[in-house]
């Protein structure tokens, strides 16, 4: 059987080296590197922006052919920014990822993310930590076979952190689809099956948490070290010794 | 339902636009039945039709404008349409003697045009909505200058007053010909900006999700902006320029879509229309030595609500 998502040269110019990559049904996949490496550059560069170069198939269909309806049943995209416009009620942003009404979808999503007491509430008046809940909430309302996550656990409090990967996890798990998470909580990498390094516009890193996390290319990349079970910055090279 | 009374409602405040004052009709009907259906169909359907269309026009092209700049303070004014349309028209007008309503709708068109093109050289290629809307208001006010400058040089002494009642915005003496010059065009591009209304709801949640759902932003964008220019260029060449409307009307429509931008545009362009029925017919039961250009009106009307939006904008960003 193929893969779920097959991208082939995708990139973005300035910012991303055209990359292949492939994601197998049931995984969750997470993106580490250090800032401005290319985290959000290779979840847009999959999202098709309109930057972006290369192909992406998913379950063999080609995204780029692809109109609105079948889009949004394929792949999910969730930006890292909390910004909100317009004074749009928790309940209405929900309904923004769905194609058409499902109002039995919108309750379940409301339930499981708690979002009860909110969703009368207009999206722009809430927290930044609320607000990155109902986000979450309309990216996997569609339950699209790809779910592209910027940073959904920034702005969260511990509970909704790892409340936050459990559910993608069970949507993972009960849809049979990926998800690319881009995460800068070291801690939370060992709960994802995949890691993808991303430095200096490209993949440097790809394997399981644990060989990614001892790599030498996490070390060079991150610039910081294992220490007691944290992270300790790293010795800068002694200026002396170098040619 | 609320539509269709929403509907009813713009349609009799029309009528009444259209009859009122039904006195004038009555003693034209005692004279010459034929008399009072000139008056009615030469004289004041022009009148109502582009006050019910110009107000549309605003509402509809302010509301598109606004979801796309995720900012409630654009306006058709901000492309720099309006003014690039008077420019266009004045010259038209003023410099090459032309008359005829086509014509002068051409040259607004092709004012707005040219500010468009101006606009799009100045913010650049890639359509960052702050710097858009930056280039915007330099265009307008480049445009603004030019039309001063245009009017002032103009070989017609009286170049200046005359065109005070025309560009601040004015319905009164307008001919059938010079209604259908303005609101065909119109019409149409507010057509096509109606069936935009998703994709600008769906561009509230950002121009990178509009694109993974298979939009393209930029181009839309593009399109939003043509369309504007073509319908308010249109628009401003036989009436001038309106202000306010084009801001106002989206603030309110959105009350009645629950902050959904892209959904605010049919119920802006009713709140439009009505916005400059009412101003007009406001300014003619009011007997007045001088006309005073409706314009005006929305402009006095709309600069306390401007300070209102203003201030709940500064109140939401302090809190």
């Amino acid at each position: 059987m193929t893969s779920l998502v097959d991208a082939r040269g995708i990139g973005i110019a300035g910012r991303l080296v055209p990359t292949d990559l492939a994601i197998e049904r049931g995984t969750m996949v997470a993106v580490i590197g250090p800032n401005g490496g290319g985290k959000t550059s290779l979840l847009r560069a999959l999202a098709r922006t309109e930057d972006a170069g290369g192909a992406v198939t998913i379950d063999g269909i080609e995204i780029d052919a692809t109109a609105e309806a079948q889009r949004r049943r394929l792949l999910a995209f969730l930006p890292a920014t909390r910004e909100a416009a317009w004074p749009v009620a928790v309940a209405d942003y929900l309904k923004f990822g769905l194609g058409a009404p499902d109002p039995a979808r919108i309750g379940a999503l409301t339930d499981l993310l708690e979002l009860a007491p909110l969703v009368a509430r207009p999206i722009d008046r809430l927290s930044t930590g609320e607000r990155a809940r109902a986000m979450l909430g309309r990216a996997i309302a569609g339950k699209a076979r790809l779910l592209l996550l910027d940073e959904p656990l920034s702005n969260l409090d511990p509970y909704w952190v790892l409340r936050t990967i459990q559910i993608v996890r069970a949507e993972v798990t009960a849809n049979h689809s990926a998800a690319l998470v881009s995460v800068h909580d070291l801690g939370m990498v060992a709960r994802f099956d995949r890691v993808l390094l991303v430095d200096q516009g490209a993949v440097i890193a790809d394997g399981e948490p644990v060989s990614v996390l001892e790599s030498k290319a996490f070390a060079a990349a991150f610039r910081v070290d294992r220490c007691d079970g944290g992270w300790t910055i790293r010795r800068p090279a002694d200026p002396r010794s170098s040619p | 339902m609320k539509f269709a009374a929403a509907l009813l409602l713009l349609m009799l405040v029309a009528a009444w636009h259209l009859f009122s004052p039904l006195g004038s009709l009555r003693a034209a009907q005692v004279i010459d039945p034929a008399l009072a259906t000139t008056l009615l169909v030469e004289l004041r359907l022009p009148r109502t039709l582009l006050a019910l269309g110009y107000g549309a026009t605003l509402g509809i092209t302010g509301a598109a404008l606004q979801a796309l700049f995720a900012n409630p303070l654009a306006s058709p004014d901000i492309t720099g349409s309006s003014s690039g349309a008077a420019m266009g028209a004045v010259f038209a007008s003023y410099w090459l003697g032309l008359t005829n309503p086509i014509f002068m709708a051409l040259a607004g068109a092709l004012g707005a045009g040219l500010a468009l093109i101006l606009l799009l050289a100045l913010a650049g290629r890639r359509t960052d909505k702050v710097a858009l809307l930056l280039a915007g208001l330099a265009v307008s006010l480049a445009a603004g200058a030019a039309t001063s400058l245009l009017l002032a040089l103009a070989p017609s002494p009286f170049a200046f007053y005359d065109s005070f009642e025309w560009l601040m915005g004015s319905f009164t003496d307008r001919s059938l010909d010079q209604a259908a010059a303005a609101l065909i065009p119109a019409v149409i591009a507010c057509a096509l900006l109606v069936r935009r209304a998703r994709a600008l709801d769906l561009m509230a949640l950002g121009d990178d999700v509009l694109a993974s759902l298979g939009h393209r932003p930029r181009r839309l964008g593009i399109e939003i902006i043509c369309l504007s220019a073509i319908a308010v260029g249109a628009c401003v060449s036989v009436c001038g320029a309106i202000g306010f409307v084009g801001l106002i009307a989206p603030v309110l429509a959105r009350r009645l879509t629950h902050g959904h931008p892209g959904r605010a545009l049919v119920p802006a362009g009713m709140i439009g229309g009505l916005l400059v029925l009412a101003a007009d017919l406001a300014l003619r039961s009011i007997p007045l030595d001088h006309a005073i250009p409706v314009g005006v009106v929305t402009t006095l009307i709309g600069t306390p609500v401007f300070i209102m939006v203003l201030l709940s904008m500064r109140g939401r960003m302090a809190s």
